[in-house]
């Protein structure tokens, strides 16, 4: 690994094979830390790092989770194409067509489940060829 | 009912459920299959450190992404309508399909989501391991994540581990471990997988062809090419093994779906498989037309990939339709007349509950689990309504099988010239290459309809027909929202065929 410090940050440049853990996922380049300047002996710099993120509070991890979605959401280009597609799609399925063409039957028609399954019993056994009677029963429930 | 039923309805309900499932059917076998090819590319990106590895990786990246996008939710609208135009089924297959379609949702949530972003958003931010390992996990959740919908689809096929609970209308789960490694969602998972594979390692193919043609990017075409041919190969090899037991699957769970995709009314001893063939789509069951123009066929395959076993009788349209005593095949006349008990029982187990007789409560209820295995039977009004549509189901079958047979050969030659080289120059090659992922996606489509239209007349085999399946609507309401998603679906293909071409025409990130 190679660790460098400019401009007050930390900065971790690549992870070669072998992680050092969950703690280095999130690190990514210019990402501001609260770390003091690593040492300059760069065998004791991994293992005073690695107490330190050891002792890190949660939070910190979180922000990190955070500022990585955020980051690579804000650097998007095509993505933001392909979001905007995503949503204009989804505000057509769920605000226009789920609540206009597609009410649910059985939930729109009655209260209660006992309801619904008298009423499918009712569908399905006077659903047999030659037995309108049944059906014509179960069409006025 | 039936006489009454809006005659167009049921059909209105079927199509419009074909145009939103083979919509969505363009967009999830490019995701299954891609995904993994995507891992390969990252893992000799990682394990050579080459930038042009990481160029190639990051570009079917791209496309995978703007296939996914307009893929996404598309799915949704099935669901959609299930509530609304099938409300029948979807009330009385609710307890089982829960858990599959939660756990779908979890895992798709989890491990796509959460590692989808870290797969695009990764680079140069998270380390290469943690970056590939992502690109390995949006693969397998993927494909996790379409395990569960084909395990419901497959129940469909194969009812299994369920019991009808005439109280609530619903079929129950009895044993979900039964649900979900039945031997029919087993195959039907492996090989929709698998085909998938071939689909996308044909969508690179031809993309790849296309840049060659052009003189641009060759390296990295030829790069992609030569691994999406091996993987295309061995994905082939797969999905021909899979399909061969999905085959033997539906010979043993639905051989009426055999004898149509095969066009073979009358069951065979030593029977053979029609290789290729024109069938008289004008035949009935019963009629005296022959049900072939001209067919080649195959001596005694049909007998060894339905049974394992050469000299086996197997059971045609006619056999089952009308039955056949000398091999001990019922008729669907006789299974009629026991889903007729069922449903008259089932009926008089309502009256009786109604009126608090527990004692015909108890009595019609024993007749009803006596015949409940052919309930669906019940609601048929002739034996011929159990066949399906059979010239649709075994064009089909005929067009995956023949397509399914060509893409090895096309593997074979790309590999071939991609490793001696002179790819560029076999222009005989590249041309119709470029219209092989269309090839993939017609026997994908094709496989569909093998699936779908080779089960009807049931909803859920042998205990639902479709017909009963539907909702009280009428059929201009399921019309209106037919257009309207026909309308809905140009305009989303048309905006992923504009992206998808303008990133194609772009390429790969300059060096």
């Amino acid at each position: 690994m190679r660790i460098t410090w400019s401009n007050g940050l930390y900065n971790e440049i690549s992870l070669e094979s072998g992680s050092l853990g969950i703690y280095h996922l999130f690190q990514r380049r210019s990402f501001p830390c609260r770390f003091p300047k690593p040492h300059h002996n760069p065998i004791t710099a991994n293992t005073e790092r690695l107490s330190m993120e050891q002792s890190m509070p949660q939070k910190s991890l979180l922000l990190r989770v955070y500022g990585f979605y955020a980051d690579g959401l804000r650097r998007m280009t095509l993505g933001r194409t392909l979001w905007k597609i995503i949503l204009v799609k989804l505000l057509i399925m769920f605000g226009v067509l789920k609540l206009f063409f597609f009410p649910d039957f059985l939930q729109s028609r009655f209260a209660t489940d006992q309801q619904r399954a008298d009423y499918v019993l009712g569908q399905i056994t006077g659903a047999v060829p030659g037995n309108s009677t049944a059906m014509e029963e179960t069409d006025h429930d | 009912m039936i006489e009454n039923l809006d005659p167009g309805l049921v059909n209105w309900s079927r199509a419009q459920f074909a145009l939103t499932a083979l919509y969505h059917w363009i967009f999830v076998p490019l995701t299954l299959g891609i995904t993994w090819i995507i891992a390969f590319y990252h893992s000799i990106y990682v394990r050579t450190g080459s930038m042009e590895w990481k160029r190639l990786t990051k570009f079917w990246m791209k496309l995978f992404g703007i296939n996914f996008a307009i893929g996404v939710a598309t799915g949704i609208i099935m669901e959609f309508e299930f509530g609304t135009n099938w409300s029948n089924y979807s009330w009385m297959v609710g307890d089982i399909f829960g858990a599959p379609l939660a756990i779908e949702g979890i895992i798709a949530f989890f491990l796509e989501a959460t590692f989808f972003a870290v797969m695009f958003f990764g680079w140069n931010r998270v380390s290469k391991g943690f970056h590939l390992f992502s690109t390995w996990m949006v693969a397998l959740g993927s494909n996790m994540s379409a395990v569960w919908i084909l395990v419901a689809n497959a129940w469909m096929m194969h009812p299994v581990g369920q019991e009808f609970n005439p109280d609530t209308a619903r079929f129950e789960m009895r044993n979900f471990l039964d649900v979900a490694f039945s031997p029919v969602a087993v195959s039907k998972f492996t090989h929709t997988t698998s085909s998938s594979m071939v689909l996308a390692a044909m969508f690179i193919i031809s993309i790849s062809s296309y840049y060659l043609l052009k003189g641009r990017h060759g390296k990295m075409a030829r790069r992609s090419i030569v691994v999406a041919s091996v993987f295309g190969l061995l994905a082939s090899g797969l999905s021909a093994f899979t399909g061969d037991e999905a085959a033997f699957e539906v010979a043993r769970n639905q051989p009426m779906k055999l004898a149509a995709i095969e066009g073979l009314y009358e069951g065979e001893t030593n029977a053979g498989l029609v290789a290729m063939g024109l069938i008289n789509p004008k035949k009935k069951v019963g009629d005296e037309q022959q049900p072939f123009s001209f067919e080649i066929r195959i001596p005694y395959l049909l007998s060894l990939l339905a049974t394992r076993n050469v000299g086996t009788f197997v059971p045609g349209i006619k056999d089952l339709v009308y039955g056949n005593p000398e091999h001990g095949i019922p008729g669907a006349a006789w299974k009629m007349e026991r889903g007729k008990e069922a449903v008259a029982a089932l009926a008089a187990y309502k009256q009786a509950k109604k009126a608090g007789n527990e004692e015909e409560a108890a009595r019609t209820r024993a007749t009803f689990e006596k015949n409940r295995e052919y309930l669906g039977y019940g609601f048929l009004a002739q034996p011929e309504d159990a066949v399906p549509p059979v010239a649709i189901s075994f064009n089909a079958f005929h067009v995956m099988v023949i397509l399914g047979s060509i893409f090895p050969l096309v593997f074979l030659a790309y590999l071939f010239f991609g490793i001696r080289g002179g790819l560029e120059q076999k222009t005989w090659l590249l041309l119709p290459g470029t219209t092989m992922f269309f090839l993939a996606l017609a026997a994908h489509w094709a496989g569909w309809i093998v699936a779908e239209v080779g089960r009807q007349p049931w909803a859920i085999q042998d205990l639902l027909p479709v017909t009963v399946a539907r909702s009280n609507l009428t059929s201009s309401t399921v019309q209106t929202t037919f257009y309207m998603f026909l309308a809905l679906f140009t305009i989303l293909l048309i905006a992923e065929v504009s992206i998808m071409l303008k990133q194609i025409k772009i390429g790969p990130e300059e060096k």
